[in-house]
């Protein structure tokens, strides 16, 4: 059996279970929102497996012994429930998310390897550790610091050190001013990398490459401010497609989406690997199968 | 002590892979990194309530950033630190009791669920602290290996472990000394005048800390 875990309405989610739909291919949703209406009961067995069942009331049953892969998109609790029904959602989501980390099935993607993506310069340092060239980052609470590090490097840009409001701009005149306030909090900037924008999405040995063109700063954002994208399907070099499989791989990750730069000169430098790629926008822009190839995975 | 106040203050300069000339705040005092010999977490994580000095609109994010640049400099300093994080936790795996419990099997330590009673072992390193049957101690060094960490607490109920943290209670002389030699790189060793190691400890739950403590 496979599972599908999150909400009703994620593209993602959406876009898999139609693909299983199509090839015919058993599996079950497990709906979030229906968490507070939801028993789980999970247990550890002698050999360290997890055993158990999960129960949705007029919904659902699912076996754990029985579910051979898991796709898990799941929101925070409390964007899936009335307040009232928080405690007891946490509580199953808690227990989910521990069967997603501790079960011996296929998932896509367990949580404890996506929880780097959460610190960004952690995972700048894991991404430059399998191979990757990073760009130049620095995290200061020291606004004499932040400027020293904009001259040095003419163009920078700052984004957040979390995952939380993970926005990316270019700093300009008008920040000059503003540099004071990272006294308030660590604060990420990093040198401005010149290139296309590239996405690779990594589904267990399958590379779909996106080359990425916009005037915004980040892409995922245009239409904020204006600017246009343009997508397009494109074939990576051998060695970095191989190089994207392996790192994701190294990551602990099944599926992961890479967003990677090719500079003018040729070179190639990675900013992050989405651990849970809302994929369906570059799929709906080129065509490519990145649904179909993650549904392929669960299916083993 | 480094506290929550000390990470929104200036001087904090962290280079992703550039160390070198990196600076902490430690109680309000700028400090190289290269001057800190040593680091001990006592909690999972900053809390947005910690930060009062932060306008109550930005405190959850301002955490978030706190917490994930801690994770990053906790996992990138070359000294001893005590645990070392995870991408979810500043002191080691902040684990649901059922990944605990799947480590712990997986590892071959005798895991039960929850019993009332029994007593508390720590591990630090390879000294053990509280052990009272033979098997307790080599299965807390295994659960500890298994867990990836320096410092682990483990409530122990008859022939079995019940509960494990990263985050136990250091409020045993002991104990505390086995954390040292650990930053500090010595042998452990009962200090002259010192008891052995079958002295009770208590097991702190997670949560409880007062602050991230660096040793310079």
């Amino acid at each position: 059996m496979i599972v599908l875990w999150g909400v009703p309405g994620d593209g993602p989610l959406d876009a898999v279970r139609a693909a299983l739909v199509a090839g015919r291919v058993d599996h079950v949703l497990l709906d979030q929102r229906l968490s507070p209406t939801t028993t789980v009961c999970l247990d550890i067995d002698d050999a360290g497996g997890v055993v158990g069942d999960i129960r949705v009331d007029a919904g659902p049953h699912v076996r754990c012994a029985d579910v051979a892969a898991l796709y898990a998109r799941p929101f925070a609790s409390r964007e899936t429930c009335a307040p009232a029904d928080l405690a007891r959602a946490m509580s199953n989501d808690r227990q989910l998310l521990a069967w997603a980390d501790a079960g011996d099935m296929r998932v896509v993607n367990r949580p404890a390897a996506m929880a780097a993506n959460n610190t960004k310069p952690y995972h700048l340092a894991e991404i430059s550790a399998l191979g990757f060239a990073v760009p130049p980052t620095l995290v200061t609470t020291d606004p004499r610091a932040a400027r020293s590090f904009w001259d040095d490097h003419g163009a920078v840009i700052y984004k957040s050190v979390s995952g939380v409001r993970s926005i990316v701009s270019r700093l300009d005149d008008t920040h000059r001013g503003r540099l004071a306030a990272v006294a308030h909090a660590p604060t990420q900037f990093q040198a401005y990398v010149a290139g296309d924008d590239v996405r690779v999405h990594v589904v267990g040995t399958e590379v779909f490459a996106t080359e990425i063109r916009t005037e915004a700063d980040d892409y995922r954002y245009a239409s904020r401010v204006g600017a246009g994208v343009h997508l397009a399907e494109i074939e990576l070099p051998a060695d970095i497609a191989t190089r994207c499989v392996e790192m994701v791989r190294c990551m602990g990750l099944l599926v992961g989406g890479i967003d990677l730069r090719r500079t003018p000169d040729g070179d190639w430098c990675c900013f992050e690997v989405n651990p849970s790629p809302a994929f369906t926008f570059y799929e709906e822009a080129t065509g490519q199968p990145i649904a179909a190839a993650v549904a392929d995975l669960l299916a083993g | 002590m480094l506290s929550a106040e000390d990470l929104t203050t200036p001087g904090w300069v962290f280079e992703v892979g550039r160390l070198g000339a990196g600076t902490a705040v430690v109680a309000g005092e700028i400090v190289p990194f290269s001057a800190i010999r040593g680091i001990v977490t006592r909690r999972p994580a900053v809390i947005a309530d910690e930060l009062a000095m932060i306008s109550a609109d930005d405190r959850d994010y301002v955490a978030s950033e706190i917490n994930a640049f801690l994770i990053a400099w906790l996992s990138a300093m070359p000294c001893p630190v005590i645990n070392r994080p995870t991408p979810t936790s500043l002191c080691g795996p902040a684990w649901h009791p059922l990944q605990w419990a799947a480590v712990a099997r997986r590892a071959g330590v005798p895991w039960a669920g929850e019993r009332p009673g029994g007593h508390s072992v720590v591990v630090c390193g390879s000294a053990v602290f509280g052990a009272v049957e033979p098997w307790e101690a080599p299965a807390l060094r295994s659960l500890a290996r298994a867990a990836g960490v320096t410092l682990l607490g483990a409530r122990v109920v008859s022939d079995a472990l019940t509960g494990a943290t990263a985050l136990p209670d250091l409020g045993v002389e002991a104990v505390r000394d086995a954390v040292l030699d650990q930053l500090l790189g010595r042998r452990p060793g009962p200090r002259p005048g010192q008891r052995s190691d079958r002295r009770a400890v208590r097991l702190a739950g997670v949560g409880v800390g007062a602050g991230v403590g660096v040793g310079s």
